[in-house]
């Protein structure tokens, strides 16, 4: 009891850093919600709606045409020439298709040789609708000129045809019409923010163990290096779950009714958990691996930051490319993520049970798995030092 | 000066872990960088929407279309109604087309895999409009209509805009150099905590010599940069290797480096100098400010940048980790070296007033006898 007091202790003259900490994080994860929620165009799916630039040279009744056309389901911004501040905006992905427009546009369509250069931002697939719409219009166009209608007949046609919509229905399976409401994003970054508290705060604490002082201390009492070590998981334990509270009082005053009425709420709070059970150990281990503070700051940023690129929070994990994918299946981020996406994918999974369900199980399995073998690993590696000592 | 400049090389390089840890991170995070998406680094394929069709009436024109487009746009397999039910609820298509006198689409959502299947409809009950119209109103065109519709494609080239090149990932790589430049301030704030008495033995001895103040931070400063620049141009070359655009001028590149480096060395002796506290939390906060920094560039998100641009803009003129890795974006992308000079020359004005309130703050440092 007293070992876990003095952690506690400990826990708590490190606690200004700690705030600090996770004050810092918590932002960045607000701050990424506005990043996904302004920008969900990075490769994944997206929706209708793409950010267009025309950079219209011609100037003619077809150019404009196509401009009109192009605005009725996107955002469109019409220059006339290349400037600088649009290559600017579409590296900040504020634009994702750029079509130019050439001079002579309108006789090469009634001609039929039109061609026409196009940029395609990050997503690929937001560049291939472009390219479908683009070129839909310029056939409609030279279509309707072949059959004989006047270059105001044939934009007009073309347009009006434009308001024809096909018979698409949604089988909105994940709800909110696939796309996933704001706290998903949330929940995706949490890894984030419990690894880079946890690994920073643990890592601080327990660098402060290994104060010659302390050792030495500790080492007069009769306090087995196991009991002590579980001592300090118990500590930590205590800080985790203290994160966790803050966390999902952060959620719930920012979310409020949209996260409390998921029917999925505690399978997302079982997960989270898991997760912080993952994280406490690997920070555990982190503590008891490093021996100052630089390297404590280089291995808590190389395992956090790392865990989070491969195991899905930060990259999607449609993005990540199948060599990727089998290293991020040895991660404990990428089976939380695994699991958050089939919460999304399906509510009221309970109810749906089968594959998914099992699916599910198994990512809090393999967690589970995960979590125990590296405390285990950080009980041994501590126990040996003490030997060494 | 030099002799103070020798023995604080000697002492960083006994502080092993600090300088190792400075260099070998972002040499680790640009592998992760690197092994997350890397192939997105040069040009990444698309995939075709995968899709399903179900065929109740097979001389609709329809599957035809569908047959053309299939590997260029789509991949669509033909199955019965409860597989593509079950494809469609899985997540292993993005929707089925049900194709009987007329056409109907199932999608998930309404994402833009559903957009460019719904497209493929639009497109082809658009040209059926067409054709009727034709066909009543300029019936001797008819053959010309026809062989317009089944033969005639506009062509669309691919370009670089103005012949630049952007790719959005390279943001990742030049908000880590940025970082990697940053974290000179762990070096800058380990080398303030042992220039000053009360946080150190070693500063308590450099308190009793009459060397001048300014001399011994300037050495401490010169040491700390030029370690550290040793490490930026390991990484340099390292993401080179890996295939990272860094375009430009050599020289102008390791000026980048060189005033990012002063940079993040200012900003570790500033945080060093301005309180007691101990050398853990020092260590905090600078490890907060320059993460918060990095972030704020587009370490973790690429588009993170865009949205400060857009609803903070000063944020971007005063954060560091925002001028590095602005000035290598204006250097590899931009021929004009305007931009980049403003870059270079606010990190150097941000240097100047760190290094001087630090020096400040210092120089008059006396302590009581105890």
């Amino acid at each position: 009891m007293s070992v876990f007091k003095g952690y506690l202790q400990l826990i708590n003259r490190n606690k200004g850093i700690g705030i600090i900490y996770l004050l810092v994080f918590i932002g960045m994860t607000f701050l990424s919600l506005g990043a996904v929620a302004s920008n969900p165009d990075t490769g994944s799916f997206q929706v209708t709606s793409i950010d267009i630039a025309v950079v219209d040279k011609d100037d003619s009744a077809m150019s404009r045409g196509l401009i009109d056309y192009l605005k009725i389901d996107n955002q469109v911004d019409i220059t006339d020439e290349i400037k600088d501040d649009l290559v600017d905006l579409m590296y900040y992905q504020e634009i994702s298709y750029v079509v130019v427009i050439p001079k002579g546009y309108q006789d090469k369509v009634i001609e039929g040789d039109v061609e026409l250069n196009v940029t395609k931002g990050s997503s690929i697939t937001s560049g291939v609708f472009g390219d479908i719409r683009v070129k839909g219009f310029t056939n409609k166009l030279h279509i309707l000129s072949e059959a004989g209608f006047t270059v105001d007949e044939s934009v007009e046609l073309a347009k009006e045809t434009s308001s024809l919509k096909p018979d698409v229905e949604i089988m909105d399976i994940g709800g909110n019409e696939g796309a996933p409401p704001l706290y998903y994003y949330f929940l995706r970054f949490i890894p984030f923010l419990y690894l880079g508290v946890l690994c920073f705060v643990i890592g601080t604490v327990m660098l402060e163990f290994r104060k010659d002082d302390i050792r030495r201390r500790i080492k007069c009492g009769t306090v087995s290096g196991f009991k002590q070590g579980l001592s300090g998981l118990m500590a930590f334990g205590l800080l985790a779950v203290f994160i966790f509270t803050i966390t999902a009082f952060v959620a719930v005053v920012y979310f409020g009714k949209d996260i409390l009425g998921d029917t999925n709420l505690l399978l997302y709070i079982i997960n989270a958990l898991v997760l912080l059970t993952t994280t406490l150990s690997i920070s555990y281990l982190l503590g008891v691996s490093v021996r100052n503070e630089s390297a404590l700051s280089g291995l808590a940023n190389i395992v956090s930051l790392g865990l989070c690129f491969l195991g899905g929070v930060f990259v999607p994990l449609e993005m990540l490319g199948g060599v990727v994918i089998k290293i991020a299946r040895f991660l404990p981020t990428y089976w939380y993520e695994n699991n958050l996406n089939v919460l999304i994918g399906h509510p009221e999974l309970f109810t749906v049970k089968g594959e998914a369900l099992e699916s599910y199980f198994l990512g809090i399995g393999v967690q589970l798995a995960m979590s125990m073998v590296i405390i285990v690993v950080a009980l041994v590696v501590r126990n040996a030092q003490n030997k060494a000592e | 000066m030099l002799l103070i400049m020798k023995y604080s090389f000697l002492r960083l390089i006994r502080e092993f872990d600090n300088y190792f840890w400075c260099g070998a991170f972002p040499l680790i995070l640009a592998t992760l960088f690197s092994l997350s998406f890397g192939s997105y680094l040069t040009t990444a394929d698309y995939e075709p929407v995968q899709a399903g069709i179900v065929i109740e009436n097979e001389k609709n024109g329809f599957v035809e279309v569908i047959d053309n487009l299939n590997g260029e746009y789509l991949d669509v397999k033909e199955i019965n109604i409860k597989e593509a039910k079950d494809q469609l609820s899985s997540g292993n298509i993005s929707g089925y087309y049900v194709v009987s006198d007329n056409i109907a689409l199932k999608v998930a959502d309404t994402r833009l895999n559903a957009s460019i299947l719904s497209e493929v409809v639009s497109e082809y009950n658009k040209n059926e409009v067409l054709m009727e119209k034709t066909i009543r109103e300029h019936p001797e065109n008819m053959e010309k209509t026809i062989d317009a519709i089944m033969n005639f494609n506009t062509k669309v080239n691919d370009v670089s805009l103005a012949g630049k090149i952007i790719n959005v990932n390279n943001q990742f790589f030049y908000a880590l150099i940025a970082m990697a430049c940053l974290y000179g301030n762990f070096l800058g704030l380990h080398a303030m905590v042992n220039i000053q008495a009360n946080l150190s033995p070693l500063g308590a001895r450099r308190a009793i010599t009459p060397t001048h103040k300014m001399k011994v931070i300037f050495s401490e400063f010169f040491v700390n940069v030029g370690v550290h620049m040793v490490n930026l141009m390991v990484l340099l070359v390292y993401l080179k290797i890996l295939g990272v655009v860094l375009d430009g001028k050599v020289s102008l590149m390791i000026l980048i480096c060189v005033i990012g480096v002063i940079n993040g060395v200012s900003l570790g002796m500033l945080i060093g100098s301005i309180s007691r506290k101990s050398l853990n939390f020092k260590t905090g906060i600078a490890l907060a400010i320059s993460m918060s920094a990095s972030f704020l560039a587009g370490l973790m998100f690429a588009g993170m940048k865009g949205i400060v641009q857009t609803h903070a803009p000063i944020v971007n003129m005063i954060n560091p980790a925002a001028l590095i890795s602005d000035a290598f974006y204006s250097l590899t992308v931009f021929d004009s070296i305007g931009r980049y000079s403003t870059d270079l020359l606010i990190l150097c004005v941000e240097s100047l007033i760190m290094l001087a309130i630090s020096f400040m703050i210092v120089r008059r440092a006396r302590y009581v006898s105890i």
